[in-house]
């Protein structure tokens, strides 16, 4: 049982806890010491793991024993668990290292780099469970390490407010999750996934109403944590979190989750549950890259973008095409905690150079010029945004490529694809509205010396996003990742569109073009008015979705708390205390009837005694003469009464 | 000779100890702290001892399931042609009732360290504090069920004067709210008891009318016509509905239920912080172990007819009482409606007589426990410092007292049904159960467990709204005079190991539920086949 393959699955979950409490320990001086040590140690154990472990190698143990029936936990490793651990060791890694010198001035950076070990602990759980009861128990740990993590500036206004939304909004999700696990559990009785997958091959024994409510919950929890519409408006708030976290949680690893669970759980997944994932993919990445558009916080439109990016991954499931989705995947969270990295060294550096406490160090529209200040911010930055814009030669367009052909392949609903084509030109566009506007122009001249510990994560995240990494065919349709995962994931012929990459590619170019144009000719720049432009205020508002959440759900649940509460303390709590006070008025009632009829009673008998007695009492007056006529008298009575 | 009066012991420590006290002179005050504090402290190696020696393997829920049983007669009344009345003196603990044992010596222990900083006739306070103890104990014990019902009714009395002389402002409305309250539940499970009484008897044939609670599982030891007969109607419903329907009402005041929660609120929003803890980590739970013990075991066949609307009353208390905690304005009062919202999650649970929800539902009796008191105490904290509880009159406390502010997080956290925390355990098993008894089952129906998870979204979104409001942000009090300091030793001494507990039990759940897994297997095991013997006998009898 406990061999070298279960040690090595055990140390990548449980040393970044340890590293976490080892590195709150450490304290401030030694805390990114401590934590990057271990995640590098963790790297190693990853790519050795990826080299050693067979696939399907499993290891399980009872954890709430009822009886005969217990619910197991476990860990389960192959391709899929192997890429996913590696991507996550290498991310958490580099943003370790960026942190020490981004949060080098923070007085509580401790706890930051304690809390980067909880959460990578909870984000290998989530990737290594083989049970959906496990998964679970980490899922919820994430949400939770991210609250943390988003609301770690708690003394602020704002930090603590975004927290809190992405915790309730994950925690609809979870609520999906456990759903899908109560209907899987009522017909399976296994929550085991690889268990689930194989009756699930051998077709499923369930209702048809109940097998989409499993989907539809799964995909529920997919939606909450990996931020698909309607519950998206969580990601562009947690964007108040520390921006390294930013990279690790919300562009590379949670955001991820979401998708790797879909992906896992494929096949039991319906047709109509599919067919709903793809229309809600592919509304995700229209409104995600359309909201991106007149947003001038660079970590805003960073955020949208990754929101955006999700809906490719989410449609690529819903087309049928898991493999495809995860390819996405990896290369996004690549070139998007690069970018997200970016930020960071971006943001850090105004916070070096400008000490102005109104300065807000985000807004695009404060740069400009940066190009020749952050010459390997620049030249990564450029690298990613082409990668993510679909470039041929860089990751994105190898994958973006793959998950447009699956979803023109699939029998999804024409404006899923519309959705998908059209969300290209406006990932380029927005990237490079973003893009020309922090780097061109001649705002800024501060000197500066960009730091190793920020520069070496930059340029480590910028080469992963060469097509060389996964593929030497720069146009090719297969590479190492997908390859390995066939083996083991769902992954059907894709139709081959020659014309698909052309027209992508002419779409991600006029896009950057037509940014180009733009920020040249300095319109977006200015924020859109919301009341002057009807478009311009559907893109910096997102939708008016989060105006939606607050004024309508939460609104509609604080007033139907507020009517519950009235209820509660002027109906039910009044009804009651009537009834006390009725009962208090009865005993009155009673009390003034025993005062006046029962004691009257008793008391007329007392007064008619009184006053017999006071009559009588005349009798005894002394005088013997008197008393003798009485006693004649009663004498004659007896005698009539006896004869 | 100690594991035979195990439980005896258990019952009259306190008592024993309450009767010292009243030879010490009412101005020693720290001497009645130290004697409490003692006899916690023994009650709970006693219960350390009932735990190890207790047989975890011990199959059946029947009277020789039972361990450490002490059976004494105690009145034994002849009444003529009539028979004679049996009362007996009859305690022994199931997998379920020690559990809840456990619960009480924690609990109670706790209390004692919360009660350290009574001003008020302390001589008084800790009197009362031993009696209040003893009724609890005996209540969990008692399977003769007259003196379950002594037991039962004990509590009211200290209960009454606890909150009514140590209480906050207005005290004296909550205490009697919560005396005639509970007067009202108690005397419909006093009917029940006497017609009980009235139909049973020691053994078929015999004369001797019984209070055995087990002996009243048994059909055959029921009088054919007797007042609860199987075949006595009323308005033309068996008379055992009506039983069953009283006994529900009596305890759901107790656990409370929604509707006839009301007195709850007040009654915590006056008690003192060591009543509130004890009100809400045990004396809640003697509902819900009402329910087990007694409704349930004695009417199995209404159990299962009438489950689907306990457990629709369970749905509502999780949802009306999370929407009604977001609305309030009092830490403490939102806390107490939390406590009814997760009672709820007992109902639906035993509701559903699956093996995992009714297993669900004692965890949750006993981690609602743990969490609620650790909740009671945080809040007493600050209303010890402050003298105030209304959350809109803090804001970013986390810079002025971090580690109090964490202690709140995470029993927030644990209170929402975190993993890793045993309140998710409890809620995870009671509705995967009440989802398998819908599919699989004909009592509930498959929305009950739905709507049960959106109780749950409620409950992360009132507390964490709670903990943003109140403790991030920037600093900011009312009164600027009020003093701050972080947690004391003594605070430390009771939040340390209820959070402790608490992540114990939602990660090793085991360790509770090797005790009780025989037992309740033999539980739902019984109510099933023992509901369709009943149901027959009934239409048979009509």
């Amino acid at each position: 049982m406990v061999d070298l393959n279960s040690i090595l699955m055990l140390a990548i979950l449980l040393l970044p806890l340890v590293g976490g409490l080892l590195a709150y320990m450490a304290g401030n001086r030694g805390g990114g010491v401590t934590i990057a040590t271990v995640f590098a140690a963790v790297l190693g154990i990853a790519v050795w793991s990826f080299l050693t472990i067979p696939a399907g190698t499993n290891l399980q143990a009872d954890w709430i024993r009822l009886g005969e029936y217990s619910f197991a936990v476990g860990l389960w490793y192959d391709q899929l668990t192997g890429i996913m651990v590696m991507v996550v060791a290498l991310i958490a890694l580099l943003v370790a290292v960026f942190s020490m010198e981004y949060m080098k001035h923070d007085e509580s950076r401790a706890r930051y780099f304690g809390l980067l070990g909880l959460f990578a602990f909870s984000m290998y759980g989530i990737v290594l469970s083989s049970n959906l009861l496990l998964t679970f128990v980490f899922w919820e740990l994430v949400g939770f390490s991210s609250y943390l993590l988003i609301g770690f500036w708690f003394d602020q206004v704002k930090p603590p407010l975004s927290s809190f939304k992405a915790f309730v909004m994950n925690k609809v999700g979870d609520a999906g999750f456990l759903l899908g696990i109560f209907v899987l559990y009522a017909y399976f009785k296994t929550l085991n996934i690889a268990e689930l997958l194989v009756l699930a091959e051998a077709g499923l024994d369930i209702p048809d109403a109940m097998l989409f409510m499993a989907g539809l919950g799964l995909f529920l929890a997919a939606v909450g944590k990996s931020a698909q519409f309607p519950l998206q408006t969580w990601l562009p708030d947690a964007m108040t979190g520390p921006t390294p976290v930013s990279a690790l949680i919300h562009a590379a690893t949670m955001v991820a989750a979401g998708v790797y669970l879909l992906v896992r759980v494929f096949p039991l997944l319906s047709p109509d549950v599919l067919q709903l994932i793809g229309v809600i993919g592919g509304v995700t990445a229209f409104t995600g890259a359309f909201a991106a558009f007149a947003q001038n916080d660079i970590k805003k439109i960073l955020a949208y973008s990754t929101v955006s990016q999700l809906g490719y991954m989410v449609m690529a499931i819903g087309a049928g095409f898991p493999v495809a989705a995860f390819f996405h995947l990896v290369t996004h969270a690549f070139f998007k905690a690069g970018l997200f990295l970016c930020a960071g060294s971006i943001i850090h550096y105004f916070h070096e150079t400008n000490h102005d406490h109104d300065f807000d160090a985000q807004d695009i529209r404060n740069m400009g010029g940066l190009r020749a200040v952050l010459p390997i911010t620049f030249v990564t930055f450029t690298i990613c945004t082409l990668s993510l814009a679909g470039i041929p030669l860089f990751s994105g367009f190898l994958s973006k490529e793959l998950v447009i052909g699956g979803i023109l392949s699939s029998d999804l609903p024409s404006i899923v694809s519309i959705f998908a084509l059209v969300s290209v030109f406006m990932t380029a566009a927005y990237m490079g509205r973003l893009y020309f506007r922090v780097f061109f122009g001649t705002q800024v001249k501060s000197r500066f010396v960009e730091n190793i510990k920020m520069k070496l994560p930059l340029m480590v995240l910028t080469a992963l996003s060469f097509w060389a990494v996964f593929t030497l065919n720069p146009f090719g349709s297969h590479n190492g990742v997908t390859d390995s995962l066939a083996q083991i994931i769902f992954n059907p012929e894709m139709a081959h569109y020659t014309w698909l990459p052309i027209l992508s590619v002419v779409l991600a170019v006029s896009g950057i073009l037509v940014a180009y144009l733009y920020v040249e000719k300095g319109m977006l720049v200015k924020p859109v008015s919301a009341s002057k432009k009807i478009w311009g205020g559907l893109s910096a508002n997102n939708f008016y979705l989060d105006y939606f959440h607050r004024k309508i759900v939460a609104g509609g649940a604080m007033k139907g708390a507020s009517f519950l509460f009235f209820f509660d303390k002027k109906i039910l709590d009044r009804l009651i205390d009537l009834l006390a006070k009725a009962e208090v008025v009865f005993a009155h009632f009673v009390g003034l009837i025993d005062k006046h009829v029962v004691d009257g009673l008793v008391k007329l008998l007392a007064w008619t005694a009184r006053f017999a007695g006071g009559r009588t009492r005349k009798l005894q007056s002394g005088n013997v003469q008197m008393y003798f006529v009485w006693a004649l008298f009663g004498l004659l009575i007896i005698v009539y009464f006896l004869t | 000779m100690l594991l035979d009066h195990l439980l005896s012991w258990l019952i009259f420590v306190p008592l024993i100890a309450g009767g010292i006290m009243l030879f010490v002179p009412s101005d020693k005050e720290q001497a009645f702290k130290v004697i409490a504090l003692v006899a916690m402290l023994v009650e709970f190696v006693l219960t350390m001892v009932l735990m190890c020696s207790f047989d975890r393997s011990l199959v059946g829920y029947s009277a020789s399931s039972l361990q450490f049983a002490q059976k004494l007669e105690w009145i034994n009344l002849n009444i003529g042609s009539f028979g004679s009345i049996l009362i007996q003196y009859y305690v022994a603990v199931d997998g379920v009732s020690i559990l809840m044992v456990l619960l009480t010596a924690i609990v109670m222990l706790v209390g004692v360290i919360s009660s350290w900083n009574i001003k008020k006739s302390v001589k008084g306070y800790f009197v009362l504090y031993m009696v209040l103890t003893t009724s609890v104990f005996g209540c969990f014990v008692s399977i003769d069920m007259f003196l379950f019902y002594l037991f039962f009714e004990f509590m009211l009395l200290p209960m009454y004067f606890l909150i009514g002389i140590w209480g906050g402002k207005r005290r004296e409305y909550a205490s009697m709210k919560f005396f005639i309250y509970t007067l009202v539940g108690s005397l419909f499970i006093l009917m029940v008891m006497i017609g009980l009484n009235l139909s049973v008897v020691e053994a078929p044939g015999s004369s001797v009318h019984t209070f055995d609670i087990m002996k009243m599982m048994d059909p055959s030891n029921y009088l054919g016509e007797a007042m609860l007969g199987f075949s006595t109607q009323w308005m033309g419903v068996s008379v055992r509905v009506w039983a069953f329907l009283f006994l529900m009402i009596g305890f759901a005041i107790k656990l409370p239920a929604v509707p006839v929660h009301t007195w709850l609120p007040d009654a915590h929003v006056e008690a003192p912080t060591p009543i509130s803890v004890v009100l809400a980590g045990v004396l809640l739970k003697i509902g819900g172990y009402g329910f087990y013990r007694i409704a349930y075991s004695i009417f199995p066949e209404s159990a299962v007819a009438y489950g689907w609307y306990i457990a629709l009353a369970g749905v509502i208390a999780i949802i009306y009482a999370a929407l009604v905690a977001m609305a309030q304005s009092d830490l403490k009062k939102l806390i107490a409606y939390s406590s009814v919202s997760h009672m709820g999650f007992v109902l639906l649970g035993l509701a559903s007589l699956t093996i995992e929800g009714a297993s669900g539902a004692m965890f949750q009796m006993f981690s609602h426990g743990v969490i609620s008191a650790l909740l009671f105490i945080l809040v007493g904290v600050l209303y010890d410092r402050t003298g105030n509880r209304e959350i809109a009159n803090f804001s970013g406390l986390a810079t002025k007292m971090p580690y109090y502010s964490a202690a709140v997080l995470v029993g927030f956290f644990a209170a929402l049904g975190l993993p890793g925390f045993s309140g998710f355990i409890a809620e995870f098993l009671v509705l995967i159960g009440a989802f398998d008894g819908a599919v699989n089952g004909s009592i509930l129906s498959t929305w009950m467990p739905i709507v049960g998870l959106v109780g749950l979204v409620l409950g992360a979104a009132y507390f964490l709204w709670t903990l943003q409001r109140m403790f991030f942000g920037k600093f900011w009090v009312k009164d600027e005079s009020w003093q701050l300091p972080d947690l004391n030793r003594r605070e430390w001494l009771m939040i340390l190991p209820l959070v402790v507990l608490a992540v114990l039990f939602g990660i090793f759940p085991n360790i509770l539920l090797d005790y009780s897994n025989e037992t309740i297997i033999g539980f739902v095991d019984y109510i099933q086949s023992q509901s369709e013997a009943n149901t027959i006998l009934i239409q048979a009898g009509n």
